[in-house]
């Protein structure tokens, strides 16, 4: 393993769903393609955000970064390994190094057990420490997160679903990992609340020098805490690069959609659905070439014949509106017209 | 009360108010004792107007909401207070009076896609009930205006969709169907507690777009529950804010987004990140909210907020009329 | 539809398979017919005879695929004891059985079902008391002492109703009641939390919201969807009120199935056991069936979804 080597990186993955057709002449089996084709890479001590709807696949992606599902075709990588063909103490390693905090902070902890108890579990399924060091840890994760010990002794049911959350993320931390999966961390929280919780996870990133994979819906949350910004749609990335450059300049329609939808607090500034139109697609039948393409403001015939690749040098934009002129190299990213203004068949000139 | 005074649906106030709502208060009887969620609320909306009520979890929006329709079940009660449409005090009404009010004269939305339409009723058989309820006489024109109330919400092929099932419709139509029976029998209210919050930003925007579109084109007063500021500003011309039971500060969405006058609301704004800025640390309010039933005495922000003075811990702050149609519950607001 | 309807059939058929051979060796366990027909001092010679006559001398597999052979074409055998075709002797007493079983499911359910959802309408209030009251005595009493009860009661005390046997055409209130009791007291259960689960739906709270009747909301909208749960019981509950009617045909002198095969079982007579529980067998199962075939049409996302999803 060199320097160059990502912590994690997904590479041509797919995932997909076999479901059972429903007529009886003929027992086709059709496909949902969760994850189709996605390839991530994330350095050590970088955030990657991965941004998307419902049924885009970015929870099936967590899953398979976690290891908690086989990708159908292509690797999952960790630190330059496949995680499917880990040796035992390989594989304990990766368990220790790739940890998760999940959406909800009602459903995610024990109510059985103590605080104390579910913070240390991972120590005492990992690490054979005596339980007076397994407390001292506890009590540190705990200082960590921002809640006083005294904690350690409470249920869940007796804290607010902000404190749930950081004991969550204390959790998360008990066997001091690289890459922390964090999908929907604050959306379940107030928003008073969400402002502290995203405090302590920058906190953390910065002080254990950790690595995030954060799915989020809100993109101002994923800007905060992530360098970089994947955006997928129906099983597909189709752009990637540093979140301040994508949100301040959009290089897919599908981006610049959801930022429109991202309504900022400022009044004065009325709602447009301009660029936003049309329901998701199906997943069991999405659109042919490119997926996006029936709810594009800027859609082309082309659209239709073929999977559009990625362009740009900056960043990937996986669209035919950044294709460089014929003969020209791939340059920088350019921004997109308003939708409805004239664009030259092809490539933004 | 007579059948005229009944009619909630003629003569509105000079003033265009259509919902006139004073010191309403709603408690809940708990083994630990009673519990205000909704404590001496008061606000106007008028017709064509939008106002967006604010608050986190426990702050007693929803409560608020259900209170408005009468349709707060026991152990809670509304208490006392007045809920004026066009006139007539809903709280005073019969249970059987109410029930001709609902639906025809205030409409209900509420937040989750997944259940707020019946799974065995087909989409037809429940407008079709609707609009029979409220005086639209034959199978035909039931069957006509349920097709156009589906046309309205922007649902393609609506005749084919009165056969459908709830479950056969994505997230986004279910709240649009939803939409149309709560405006069925146009009501001249509509409630919307947090209609989109379970829907993806792009079909929110749909949903909401559309929403603005009805309400233009029937003059609706609609009261907007939501604790989301960016929909806030976006949609609503004013603001009420509500913390713990009570409406700290209402006024218009201009002068509550540039001149908050109540800490709670300044912070609330500031701790919301946006895309266009890029700060170290995001300003948050620490503590959590209080629950109902242990509030503390005098203010009940008082703990979380930076410019507590000991007067605020001691009696709960009057009401300050900060500006023209502005007001706020602080002893600091000026 | 039809290949769940096939799946299903061959699974009976495979039920039945495995109980004809447990019935065929319990039976064989539990008694020898030759001590009932020959009586105490029969000598080993005769008892031997006898043996060879009922095939009885074979061993256990050869007698069992005989069995098995007849059986498919049809032929139950001839009662030991009564000397007539076993399936004759079903055949005339299943009428009644099913009767009984028929207007106790009809009981039960009907009631049953329709007093839990007034049980949750009115929750917390004295009639939700009582009828809860009620459906705790269904489940408590057994049905024997019920039935006993119920005789003394209505037929011997007030003299409105007759106290056994099958002339009357009320004579199966009385029966139907003591057999059904227990089933009313589960199905008022269940149909009264989930009346409870449903009215707190956001749907119910939508309904009232335009300002449907209570009845509406009760019947219509709440009702439908509570009934979902405890459909999935009525199919068992048929059958079981089938096979599980022994106890109350022998307190009323009521003449079935189940007075029929407890006669069986004393007397040793194979053929007759084996051909009450076989038939018995198939009469749960195809009850099960066709209730479970009814769901399809009371909830209409079963109807949609024929086959399931898979994972690769």
């Amino acid at each position: 393993m060199n320097a160059e080597t990502p912590l994690l990186e997904l590479r041509e993955v797919r995932r997909h769903f076999r479901v059972a057709g429903r007529s009886l002449a003929h027992r086709e089996v059709r496909a949902v393609k969760a994850v189709d084709g996605v390839s991530l890479r994330i350095e050590h001590g970088e955030s990657l955000g991965l941004v998307g709807e419902s049924g885009c696949g970015k929870s099936t992606i967590a899953k398979l970064v976690l290891g908690l599902d086989t990708p159908t075709e292509g690797t999952v990588l960790f630190k330059g390994r496949d995680i499917h063909r880990l040796s035992g103490s390989e594989r304990r390693d990766f368990r220790r190094s790739v940890a998760a905090v999940f959406q909800d902070p009602w459903g995610s902890l024990n109510p059985w057990l103590r605080i104390g108890q579910i913070i240390a579990e991972p120590i005492k399924i990992n690490e054979d420490v005596s339980e007076r060091e397994r407390n001292r840890r506890v009590e540190e994760l705990l200082e960590d997160v921002g809640l006083r010990r005294d904690m350690a002794r409470r249920f869940p049911h007796e804290l607010s679903g902000g404190q749930r959350q950081r004991v969550s993320i204390a959790r998360a931390l008990a066997l001091r990992p690289q890459l922390i999966v964090l999908d929907e961390p604050v959306s379940a929280l107030d928003v008073s609340i969400r402002a502290q919780v995203m405090n302590l996870l920058r906190d953390l990133q910065e002080r254990h020098g950790l690595s995030y994979l954060l799915i989020a819906h809100h993109l101002a949350t994923v800007k905060f805490l992530c360098k970089s910004l994947a955006v997928v749609y129906l099983g597909r990335v189709v752009e990637t690069g540093n979140s301040a450059e994508i949100l301040a300049q959009p290089g897919h329609p599908y981006m610049r959609a959801l930022i429109t939808a991202s309504l900022p607090a400022r009044p004065g500034v009325r709602l447009q659905a301009a660029g936003v139109e049309g329901e998701p697609p199906s997943p069991l039948s999405p659109p042919s070439g490119c997926h996006y393409r029936t709810r594009c403001p800027y859609v082309m015939d082309r659209c239709a014949d073929e999977v559009p690749p990625f362009h740009g040098t900056d960043r990937s934009v996986r669209c035919v509106l950044h294709e460089p002129a014929p003969g020209q190299p791939e340059g920088p990213i350019r921004p997109l017209p308003a939708p409805g203004a004239a664009h030259v068949g092809g490539a933004l000139q | 009360m007579t059948e005229e005074a009944l009619s909630t649906s003629d003569s509105p106030r000079d003033d265009g108010v259509l919902l006139s709502v004073r010191e309403l208060t709603t408690v809940i009887d708990t083994p630990r004792g009673t519990v205000v969620p909704v404590d001496g609320v008061s606000f106007d909306v008028r017709r064509g107007e939008t106002l967006g009520i604010v608050g986190e979890s426990g702050s007693g929006k929803s409560m608020t909401a259900l209170s408005l329709m009468r349709l707060v079940r026991a152990p809670a009660r509304v208490a006392s207070g007045q809920v004026l449409l066009n006139g007539v005090d809903l709280v005073q009404l019969s249970e059987a009076q109410m029930r001709r009010v609902r639906g025809s004269g205030i409409g209900l939305i509420l937040q989750d896609p997944m259940t707020t339409l019946n799974p065995v009723i087909t989409v037809g058989g429940q407008m079709i009930e609707t609009l029979r309820t409220h005086g639209t006489a034959t199978r035909q024109a039931q069957r006509s205006r349920a097709v156009k109330l589906l046309e309205q919400v922007r649902i393609p092929a609506p005749a084919d969709r009165l056969k459908a099932y709830q479950h056969q419709l994505s997230g986004g139509m279910r709240q649009r169907v939803a939409g149309a029976l709560a405006l069925a029998c146009e009501p001249s209210v509509l409630i919307a507690d947090e209609p989109t919050t379970a829907l993806d930003a792009t079909t929110q925007i749909q949903y909401l777009d559309m929403l603005r579109q009805l309400q233009r084109e029937s003059q609706l007063a609609v009261v907007f529950i939501t604790h989301d500021f960016g929909i806030v500003a976006n949609m609503c011309d004013r603001v009420a804010v509500m913390y713990a039971g009570r409406l700290v500060e209402v006024g218009d969405v201009q002068a509550i987004f540039e001149k908050p006058a109540h800490p709670y609301t300044r912070a609330l704004l500031s701790s919301v990140p946006s895309i266009d800025e890029n700060p170290e640390r995001l300003p948050s309010i620490p503590g959590q909210p209080p629950a109902l039933h242990e509030l503390p005495v005098g203010c009940s922000f008082a703990p979380r907020c930076p410019l507590a003075m000991d007067k605020c811990r001691e009696s709960p702050p009057p009401t300050v009329q900060v500006a023209e149609g502005h007001r706020a519950e602080c002893w600091l607001a000026s | 539809m039809i290949r769940y309807v096939a799946r299903r059939t061959i699974a009976a058929l495979a039920t039945l398979l495995v109980v004809s051979i447990v019935v065929f060796v319990a039976g064989r366990l539990a008694g020898d017919p030759r001590s009932h027909l020959l009586g105490d001092d029969a000598t080993p010679d005769q008892y031997a005879a006898l043996g060879q006559k009922l095939g009885l001398d074979q061993p256990l597999y050869v007698q069992y695929f005989k069995y098995l052979g007849l059986l498919v074409r049809g032929d139950f055998g001839d009662s030991i004891s009564q000397h007539r075709p076993t399936l004759e002797l079903i055949g005339q007493r299943m009428p009644a059985t099913l009767e009984l079983a028929l207007v106790a499911f009809l009981f039960a359910t009907v009631l049953g079902l329709a007093l839990g959802v007034f049980a949750a309408a009115r929750r917390g209030r004295i009639t939700d008391k009582i009828i809860q009251f009620v459906g705790l005595t269904g489940q408590a009493l057994p049905s024997f002492w019920l039935g006993i009860m119920l005789i003394f009661l209505f037929a011997v005390h007030l003299r409105w109703l007759p106290a056994s046997g099958m002339r009357h055409w009320d004579s199966i209130i009385l029966p139907a009641v003591a057999l059904g009791w227990y089933f009313l007291a589960s199905f008022l259960g269940l149909m009264r939390s989930s009346m409870l689960d449903v009215l707190d739906a956001e749907y119910i709270t939508m309904a009232k919201s335009r300002g449907l009747s209570p009845l509406s909301i009760t019947w219509k909208h709440a009702a439908r969807n509570a009934l979902l749960a405890p459909l999935t019981f009525v199919g068992v509950t048929l059958g079981t009120l089938i096979t599980g009617s022994l106890v109350i045909e022998t307190v009323f002198a009521w003449p079935g199935l189940g007075k029929l095969s407890i006669d069986a079982v004393l007397a040793a007579d194979y053929p007759l056991l084996q051909g009450c529980v076989i038939v018995f067998t198939a009469l749960y199962m195809g009850a099960a069936l066709v209730v479970d075939l009814l769901y399809v049409l009371v909830d209409p996302r079963v109807r949609l979804f024929d086959a399931g999803k898979e994972g690769v």
